[in-house]
């Protein structure tokens, strides 16, 4: 089975301070001096595709994986992370563009990259990220391929004659559906699915192989590339105020912290509880 | 404006969707024409549940065997592509969220997932949504119709549907598992594969676990929040103990949760539950802000850290900065004597 899993990197927007969230031309913010991260849905996305493998492949079942992401050279190190990792091949679709919310350019991309190789039956994606949260990318790139698309899938697992079991939660339960690919799988709040690390001697032996560079003009319109037409524009931006008093309780205790605490603010309102 | 409003009959979360939505209609869709409320649902044992608590005068139910995105799909872009809908409302969801923007791809139209307020203006629908991961609020304006959106989990306050005993209610039905109907109103042009069993052919097997009971997160009003801080499983484990003793609910943070130290169920922030309690207690929490969306309805945010800079400081109401399992070690000792001495309100 072919599989193609796509990622993102984003800035780890935690680490701004509130000072920092300054709104610059074109509604840009600048994020770059925070450390870069996989995005985290996308990050369970990677590593629930390795464990899939690995489960396949004990039951004798041939994975092929790739991953692709769309960006600048400075996401080679990713890629290069996830050939150590032990994925067959690494994508990146070079792009300097501004497509923070352009989910319907992204998943177009993708899509087209999908038609022309051919290969994968199985796309798996984060369901959302950080910057745009436009949450729309999987279900777009279902769309434009006329899959279906399981969303908030928690976990994949191989199944007899090349069908997957996927697990997705639902709004009042756990669903788990044997599928027959193709098919779009966007994954969800899916506990415990952070990345491995790669040893040393899997970064030696495979994380130098070479990361296959394509243009993203050749997936996606120029035009479009410079104005995404997403049947929606941008046209404010400004930081949230989460704000408050934030009166700092003292004491030179614990004890006397919790104490003063009880005494003083919270002893009448649990009476009103 | 003419809006539709799409609910999931199925789920039993079907009158917080029908509240939730009402509300959001109430505050910012007045001038707009409630064209219909759409209900897909699996029984007929709940119709008049369905019926009774739909926020429009006019319901149309669709019956099929299970929720199943691909079924809906096939069917509303059926049965709307000749409508004048302006607007499709969707709960904010996992449902709505996943039938919304494909619903507006295959009407031609636009989208946005966790819209938290709007406003009409002309030829276009203003929305305003949180992005940068909840840290800043954007504005976008939809110009391709229909517009079809999914709201923002807990922006605005749930509505009950009124009650109103002299008002008949329109109500039209369809049911999908009858092969005659789907055959016809399904079928596409030239297209063989018209059932709706062909539109989820990929569906070899299929089985549904109902959720474990609820947490009683949402409607708590006191709780308890373990953060990333607290490092371990048994610390976790700890806070439980803990909020039982103070009488709270305990909740966690993304990272506490993805670490499988918690429950999903206990999970707070936008990928979670919405909290709105009087009381909320955080321990070891830093305050992102996808977490604190999570607890911004809380009356009272009492934050305990370690960290004097960290951003839940000055998100809070009150704040500790000390060692929380001491804290609260305190706490309860001083809950426990005051208990003891006959203050049985606590």
């Amino acid at each position: 089975m072919n599989i193609l899993t796509c990622f993102k990197i984003v800035s780890d927007l935690d680490l701004m301070s509130e000072s920092d969230w300054v709104v610059e031309d074109h509604f840009r913010i600048n994020t770059s001096f925070v450390k870069n991260m996989i995005n985290p849905y996308d990050e369970s996305a990677l590593e629930i595709t390795l464990l899939y493998k690995e489960q396949a492949e004990k039951l004798g079942s041939a994975v092929n994986l790739s991953a692709l992401t769309i960006g600048s050279k400075q996401l080679d190190a990713y890629l290069k992370t996830l050939y150590a990792l032990r994925f067959d091949k690494a994508v990146r679709i070079e792009n300097q563009h501004d497509l923070r919310f352009s989910p319907d350019a992204i998943s177009t991309v993708i899509a087209n990259y999908v038609k022309v190789i051919k290969k994968p039956e199985v796309i798996i994606l984060g369901r959302q990220s950080g910057v745009g949260d436009n949450a729309k990318t999987p279900l777009l790139v279902a769309e434009h391929l006329g899959w279906p698309c399981i969303s908030q899938a928690v976990k994949i697992e191989p199944a007899s004659e090349g069908l997957l079991k996927v697990s997705s939660m639902a709004d009042d339960g756990l669903v788990i559906e044997t599928i027959r690919p193709p098919c779009v799988l966007s994954i969800g709040n899916a506990p415990n699915s952070y990345l491995r690390i790669p040893t040393l001697k899997d970064k030696v032996n495979y994380g130098k192989k070479e990361i296959e560079v394509l243009e993203i003009e050749n997936y996606l319109n120029q035009a479009v590339l410079e104005q995404p037409s997403e049947g929606h524009n941008i046209t404010g931006l400004k930081p949230i105020n989460h704000k408050r008093q934030g009166v700092v309780i003292e004491g030179s205790t614990p004890a006397e912290k919790a104490q003063n605490l009880y005494h003083n603010y919270l002893q009448e309102r649990l009476k009103q509880l | 404006m003419k809006h539709t409003i799409v609910l999931n009959g199925c789920s039993e979360t079907f009158l917080s969707q029908a509240e939730e939505v009402n509300g959001f209609a109430a505050a910012y869709l007045k001038d707009s024409r409630a064209d219909k409320t759409i209900i897909f649902h699996c029984t007929d044992r709940h119709k008049p549940f369905l019926i009774a608590n739909s926020p429009t005068p006019s319901t149309q139910l669709i019956r099929l065997p299970r929720y199943q995105p691909e079924i809906i799909l096939r069917t509303l872009e059926q049965l709307e592509a000749s409508s004048n809908t302006e607007l499709y409302l969707f709960p904010g969801d996992f449902a709505g969220s996943e039938l919304s923007p494909r619903l507006a791809y295959r009407l031609g139209g636009s989208s946005l997932i966790a819209v938290n307020k709007i406003s009409r203006t002309e030829n276009a629908l203003t929305c305003h949504k949180a992005v940068y991961s909840n840290y800043m609020q954007a504005e976008f304006k939809l110009s391709e119709r229909p517009y079809c959106i999914s709201l923002a989990k807990g922006s605005t306050d749930p509505l009950p549907i009124a009650v109103e005993n002299d008002v008949e209610k329109d109500v039209s039905e369809i049911d999908i598992a009858n092969q005659e109907w789907s055959n016809t109103v399904l079928s596409f042009k030239g297209d063989q594969k018209s059932e709706p069993e062909k539109a989820c052919a990929h569906i070899v097997d299929y089985e549904f676990v109902k959720k474990e009971a609820a947490s009683g997160l949402e409607n708590a009003n006191y709780i308890l929040v373990a953060g990333r801080g607290v490092k371990m499983k048994e610390k976790v484990d700890k806070l439980h103990t803990i909020a039982g003793q103070l009488g709270a609910e305990l909740g966690v943070s993304r990272p506490v949760a993805m670490s499988a130290w918690a429950p999903l169920n206990k999970l707070i922030g936008v990928s979670g539950i919405m909290a709105k309690p009087q009381i909320c207690i955080t321990a070891a929490v830093s305050g992102a802000a996808a977490f604190y969306t999570g607890i911004e309805k809380s009356k009272l945010i009492i934050a305990i850290n370690t960290d004097r800079g960290a951003p839940i400081i000055r998100a809070s109401d009150l704040a500790i900065v000390d060692d929380y399992e001491k804290v609260l070690d305190e706490l309860v000792q001083i809950i426990t004597e005051a208990q003891c001495k006959g203050d049985t309100s606590l």
